[in-house]
């Protein structure tokens, strides 16, 4: 929106294009404000009994909320699920419609930053899961 | 006899009658005396009637008989009826006639015979001459029902479950709907000249035009609303997309030459063809007005614009959802252009030289020239990068891309499948608007010959077929090479819901996004088909309709009450609503006099409005009307509904959050005007809303000139409830918020219970209707146990008693007509009722379709109210945050609270 300071609100209307999204595999699970969360929480641990790995993408004001969701998967799971995070930044365009004869159409693009959390469960060794497990709960324990 | 002709004026006879007079009795002679002359004409015609009504009643006599059967009895013979020949010879001609009427038809050929090729063909070309056939037609009638509209047989709705399984293929899949009976027109000239003309029956007013820069270069599709002749805001069509040909830089013809497309629905399409052949009149009276309009605007007269009708030329296919992209992506696979001869040793007078001996080739020849070919790679390039999306909504909105591709028919998988996301890889790159630039879409379908080249060209599905046959792998890829059809495609963008959060906050961002597919006619199924194996599920215009609803958009042409188009569609609706009512026992259906709906089957908007008007004019002693814009009662043609999208935000904005419009004006209007309106609303705090309305110069124009508009509006349901058509929009009184307040989960007011006054007298007659029936069997019994002798008294008595009970009867069906439940003139009961207050709540405007969202959980529904009567309400809720009605259905007397936004 770092364009728009020259632009008149009367002659254009602001139209948001969906913002781009990763192919949509069956772990991908894609985190909105409007979505409720308990749902998604729900969704979410269904498919890591699954499959053992969910993809949890957050974009924008939707970070807080994924990162929540995977802390919540991760003290469910009493140390067998671990978390990969990375953070990255997604172009968005917005377009500028006009609303009279004269107007070019125009676009601004802008930059917001996601959240692509993994979030995994590892089964070859249940010894060492165990021990981590313990050694999570007493690091809780201490804390 | 004697009689004395005398000829008077006219070709009247008159016939004296003085020498019959010794003839006649004594008695009658007085009477006669009086009458001098008999006009013959009408004495005859008189008894002419009088002749032609024995004869019916002598022909008739003895019921359903043949005429042998009437003849005496020593005239009858055995086996008349086998032999005509016994039939005495005068009658042979009237008993043939018989004959041959009460012959059983001829047997219906066998299903074998009827279902040959040829015969279903010729079957379907008979069919297809009464009303207007969709390409897809069969492959519909198979699975939808169909009904007639607009000159066309439609598909309705599948026959399987679909309403939620569409909503599903919208959100998430692909939904696919064939719209081709959205038919084109061209307009071909000079671009000034097109404008000029097009120019009276747009309004800039009402948002970009024709003329508007974003859409000339053709790389976007337009969307307008068009008006009558010079007619703006009165005489509206309806709403069409239009599609400029891309200007081609390189060509030396291009700047004389614009082509424009203007898709049309087909309710309105001759409204909007006669309009347009209004604005641009054939040559011979050119000098006249076109002459005079240039002759104003300083250009020189050589205006030759052409309109000419595309109808069947081109077929759209319409896709919606996210999944359309990976269906297209499968569908759509780019044509190579490049002759395979010409990648070998072979020059291009080889090339030039197969280009005559093959017209079918259009191919060949358009893309001979690097520039078209250029183009073309730019497309697929632009193409290939769109299809990696995972939503149509991520590409610019309204976008136009051609492509040239390749017979889907040999493409098409041996199974209907889902087609997994063609894109694994990572997110797709940006899709910036350079990108689009005129030459992507630059396509050889605007070009009238490769269009019907590619439609004779298209090898016949049988012969296609046979090819398939022999590979030597079955279901194996066919290589046909040059022999190939090469089809030009054009996709159109549509965006969908927008995903700012003032208008649909609650419903998903890109919902209802897609594509239009057009493609040149004659190869709907070939396409058709291909989609439906990727996967596409296949609404109708119940589904489409569904889908319009939940992303809040307006649809033609039932959406335009303005239009004539509109307002039969709605009449239509309601007519149907009524035959169906009326099919119904009174005690089977909802009596609308005892709910309060006075006019249950009539759109009374125009009556609204005026009412309001009226109602709002009163308090306001500084506004003004704008004659041009007020409905006047004898010049009644319809209601104003506004469209000017300025006044549309604005009245947006402040039917959001009234309280803060009033309390700080308007925010997000222009900066400079701000300041000094914020200055001033501090003292105005307490102000009504028309004063802080007036500040405004759109509030301003809104007041004057759409008082009595009516606009469109869509609302949601707060709690429970699912609104539908014909409901009504009212003004929650004080007391109904005031308890909202107090319990959230308030369901809204409830309407008393109105009387009835026809029941009463209705209640008589049936009474008495029972009593007769109950005297009828009575005499039935006694008719059949009674003696020989007491035959004719009883005889003579039931014939007195049927004239007398028919007489009744009709009697009493008349009335019961005239004091149905449903109230035609209800003033004669009650003076004070009107269309406003007709109910407890005052109404302010009609709901125009509502269902449940599915995308919501709730109810929602889009109406038609009056500006006056929103401001007022407006003006009610001042204090208030939000603005909220009351929805009450036709059939109930529960009033429903819902929250309101502006339709655009």
């Amino acid at each position: 929106m770092q364009a728009d300071t020259s632009i008149d609100e009367e002659e254009y209307t602001l139209r948001k294009r969906l913002p781009p999204r990763f192919p949509l595999r069956f772990n991908d699970v894609y985190v909105s404000e409007k979505t409720n969360f308990k749902a998604q929480e729900a969704k979410c641990q269904k498919l890591l009994d699954q499959g053992n790995e969910v993809i949890i993408h957050g974009l924008g004001k939707a970070v807080n909320r994924a990162i929540n969701l995977a802390l919540q998967l991760k003290n469910k799971g009493v140390g067998t699920v671990k978390l990969c995070v990375q953070t990255s930044t997604v172009d968005l365009t917005d377009d500028l419609i006009p609303e009279t004869d004269g107007g070019e159409a125009k676009s601004s693009t802008r930059s917001n930053s996601a959240i692509h959390i993994r979030v995994y469960r590892e089964m070859e060794d249940t010894d060492q899961k165990r021990s981590e497990a313990q050694a999570a709960q007493m690091s809780s324990g201490k804390s | 006899m004697q009689t004395e002709r005398k000829r008077k004026a006219g070709d009247s006879l008159l016939v004296s009658t003085a020498e019959k007079q010794p003839k006649m009795s004594p008695g009658r002679k007085k009477e006669l005396q009086i009458v001098k002359d008999v006009n013959v004409q009408s004495y005859i015609q008189s008894r002419a009637v009088e002749v032609r009504a024995f004869t019916e009643l002598v022909k008739n006599v003895g019921g359903n008989h043949t005429a042998f059967q009437k003849l005496p009895r020593h005239m009858r013979r055995r086996a008349m009826s086998h032999n005509i020949k016994r039939v005495p010879r005068r009658l042979h001609e009237v008993v043939k006639a018989e004959l041959e009427r009460t012959k059983a038809p001829a047997k219906r050929p066998s299903r074998r015979y009827r279902r040959r090729p040829s015969n279903l063909l010729s079957e379907y070309e008979r069919r297809k001459r009464r009303i207007g056939w969709l390409e897809t037609h069969i492959w519909h009638a198979k699975r939808f029902k169909m009904v007639e509209k607009w000159g066309y047989r439609l598909a309705l709705h599948p026959c399987d479950k679909s309403v939620r399984a569409c909503y599903r293929a919208v959100n998430m899949h692909c939904m696919m709907q064939d719209v081709s009976f959205e038919s084109y027109i061209e307009v071909k000239g000079s671009r000034e000249d097109i404008l000029s003309g097009l120019s009276h029956i747009t309004s800039q007013e009402s948002g970009p035009t024709f003329a508007s820069k974003m859409t000339s270069a053709g790389t976007r599709q337009g969307l307008v609303t068009l008006y009558s002749f010079d007619s703006y805001p009165r005489g509206c069509i309806g709403q069409v997309t239009y599609l400029w040909k891309g200007r081609k830089i390189a060509d030396g013809e291009s700047e004389d030459e614009s082509l424009l497309w203007i898709c049309c629905h087909p309710s309105f399409y001759s409204q909007a063809m006669s309009e347009l052949r209004k604005c641009f009149p054939v040559s011979e009276s050119q000098d006249g007005i076109n002459g005079c309009e240039n002759g104003n605007d300083g250009v020189p007269a050589s205006p030759l614009v052409r309109v000419t009708s595309l109808k069947d030329q081109l077929v759209t296919l319409r896709l919606y959802g996210p999944g359309s992209n990976t269906v297209l992506a499968e569908v759509l696979r780019p044509a190579s252009v490049v002759p395979a001869q010409s990648e070998g040793s072979a020059g291009t007078t080889g090339k030039v030289e197969s280009e005559r001996n093959n017209p079918a080739m259009w191919w060949k020849e358009y893309y001979s020239s690097e520039a078209t070919r250029g183009d073309l790679d730019r497309q697929i390039e632009v193409w290939s990068r769109l299809k990696l999306c995972r939503s149509p909504a991520e590409s610019p909105p309204h976008s136009v891309i051609a492509v040239t591709v390749r017979d889907p028919r040999v493409l098409l998988p041996p199974k209907r499948q889902k087609v997994a996301s063609s894109n694994t890889g990572s997110v797709c790159a940006q899709l910036p608007s350079e990108l689009f630039s005129p030459e992507v879409s630059s396509s050889p379908l605007w070009d009238v010959s490769v269009r019907q080249t590619v439609k004779s060209s298209k090898m016949a599905e049988k012969e296609l077929n046979k090819l398939k046959g022999q590979q030597l792998i079955p279901g194996s890829e066919l290589d046909l090479g040059d022999e190939e059809s090469r089809i030009p495609v054009l996709l159109i963008q549509r965006p969908g819901i927008p995903s700012s959060p003032s208008l649909s906050s609650s419903s998903q961002a890109g919902y209802a996004s897609g594509w239009d597919v057009v493609i040149p006619g004659g190869w709907a199924m070939a396409f058709w088909v291909a989609f439906v194996y990727r996967g596409a599920r296949v609404g109708g215009l119940r589904e489409a309709q569904s889908v319009w609803l939940q992303a809040g958009q307006l649809s033609a042409p039932g959406d335009f009450p303005d239009s004539r188009a509109g307002l039969s569609e709605i009449n239509a609706e309601l007519g149907d609503l009524k035959t169906r009512h009326e099919r119904r026992p009174p005690a089977k259906r909802p009596n609308y006099t005892k709910l309060g709906m006075l006019f249950p089957f009539e759109y009374k908007a125009g009556e609204l409005v005026k009412i309001w008007t009226a109602k709002v004019v009163e308090n306001l002693p500084g506004v003004v009307l704008n004659s041009q814009y007020v409905l006047d009662g004898n010049n009644d043609n319809g209601v104003v509904v506004l469209r000017e999208r300025k006044l549309l935000c604005l009245l947006d904005s402040v039917l959001a959050n009234p309280s803060r419009f009033l309390k700080y004006g308007l925010t997000s209007m222009s900066k400079n005007n701000n300041k000094n309106n914020n200055k001033n609303c501090e003292q105005n705090e307490s102000g009504n809303i028309y004063s802080q309305l007036s500040r405004y110069a759109a509030g301003k124009r809104l007041l004057d000139n759409f008082l009595s508009a009516l606009v469109p509006v869509s609302f949601h349901m707060l709690l429970r409830g699912v609104p539908y058509f014909r409901g009504h929009v009212c003004l929650p009184s004080d007391d109904d918020l005031r308890t909202l307040d107090g319990d959230k989960s308030y369901g809204g007011p409830v309407e008393n219970l109105h009387k009835d006054p026809g029941r009463s007298v209705r209640k008589a007659e049936r009474k008495e209707r029972l009593k007769l029936r109950r005297k009828k069997q009575k005499g039935r019994k006694t008719n059949a146990g009674s003696s020989v002798k007491g035959e004719e008294t009883s005889g003579s008595h039931s014939s007195a008693f049927v004239v007398q009970s028919l007489d009744l009867l009709n009697r009493t069906a008349q009335e019961t007509l005239k004091t149905q439940e449903v109230q035609s003139a209800p003033q004669q009961h009650e003076e004070k009722l009107d269309v406003l207050t007709q109910t407890g709540r005052p109404i302010i405007g009609f709901v125009r379709k509502g269902d449940f969202d599915l995308g919501r959980g709730q109810g929602s529904g889009v109406a038609f109210c009056s500006v006056a009567a929103l401001l007022e309400l407006v003006e009610q809720q001042k204090a208030r945050t939000r603005s909220l009605v009351l929805v009450r259905n036709p059939s109930s007397l529960q009033f429903r609270f819902a929250s309101l936004s502006i339709a655009m």
